[in-house]
């Protein structure tokens, strides 16, 4: 009852993952290159994608905006598969992003009711 | 239903709903979702129905897999609209605040002695690209290239040496587009720096 006052089932905020969630997708494949499947397998299995078929679209668009650059590669098994990789573009983006966030993410919780009452 | 049918149901159905978005973009959007239920059916060594079932479920309807494809076509849009702010450094958008700026500061000083400067000091205030630094530093440049003419000519005209300032005071005329010109260059080229440091590190 309360979960309908709320408005449906639990998502994880999509108006907070929204501009989040591309970035992880950045952070995940900064390092080394990955693809698709196991870029959603990973933000699956950590809560930050529900609907694992919306990050073929974001994924797309950072394409699209040469954040990544693709390759496909043989596999051993199955099919050739997709690799992403983060451009120099989009590493900026991320180091940019990683800055924002933090100073974000250390406001917010400064002033998150559980927060204030520690301090005082 | 055949676990089979049960995907190509759901491709047919992403294909299907996928019907606005253009061509290339549509059919790889399709071949994504292909692979990655081959890959996530493949992972888990099983294609039986509840596995198939419970690999789309994941996946999310085909509404909202197109719907997530339009919203990205959006902001993707949204993002080059904002693109030249950053990579534009002397605001050569035509009607954005700082282009206005420029203009008035320098054929704006030409065409209106003293107005054309001082208005442009008015748009370089209502930037949001410019530091209040570089504002403050750009009005003091006007400022004083404008007072600077009343400056020396006043003694002249107090003592009454009106001749004396209209042969010879002449000098001093070019001082007033000269305000506006310096200030633009030195936001110009103060912007750029910034830019070019910040690029750098």
């Amino acid at each position: 009852m309360y979960r309908m006052v709320l408005g449906g089932t639990r998502k994880p905020l999509p108006e907070l993952s929204r501009g989040v969630v591309e970035h992880c997708v950045l952070a995940l494949i900064r390092d080394h290159e990955s693809y698709a499947f196991e870029i959603v397998r990973v933000l699956g299995e950590r809560g930050l994608v529900t609907s694992e078929g919306t990050i073929y679209p974001l994924l797309g668009r950072l394409r699209r905006e040469g954040l990544v650059t693709t390759a496909w590669r043989e596999s051993d098994a199955g099919p050739p598969r997709r690799y992403y990789r983060v451009t120099d573009a989009g590493r900026r983006v991320l180091d940019v992003f990683i800055e924002d966030w933090t100073r974000f993410r250390d406001a917010v919780d400064a002033l998150l009711p559980g927060a204030i009452a520690q301090e005082v | 239903m055949e676990p089979v049918t049960l995907v190509d149901d759901y491709l047919g159905r992403l294909e299907a709903a996928a019907g606005a978005i253009e061509g290339d973009r549509r059919a790889e959007l399709v071949a994504d979702v292909r692979e990655h239920i081959d890959l996530a059916l493949a992972d888990r060594g099983t294609a039986d129905e509840a596995t198939v079932r419970m690999v789309l479920d994941r996946l999310g309807s085909p509404a909202e897999i197109v719907a997530a494809e339009m919203g990205e076509e959006r902001s993707a849009v949204g993002l080059e609209a904002q693109e030249p702010s950053t990579t534009d450094p002397a605001g050569r958008k035509p009607l954005s605040v700082e282009a206005r700026a420029l203009l008035l500061l320098t054929v704006g000083a030409v065409i209106l002695p003293f107005i054309g400067p001082l208005l442009g000091l008015w748009f370089v205030s209502g930037s949001t690209r410019w530091s209040l630094a570089q504002k403050r530093t750009a009005t003091l440049i006007v400022l004083a290239l404008l007072t600077l003419p009343a400056v020396l000519l006043l003694p002249a005209v107090a003592a009454g040496e009106l001749t004396w300032v209209f042969s010879s005071g002449g000098f001093l005329v070019p001082f007033v587009p000269l305000a506006g010109f310096l200030a633009a260059s030195y936001l110009v080229i103060s912007t750029s720096v910034v830019i070019a440091i910040s690029r750098r590190t």
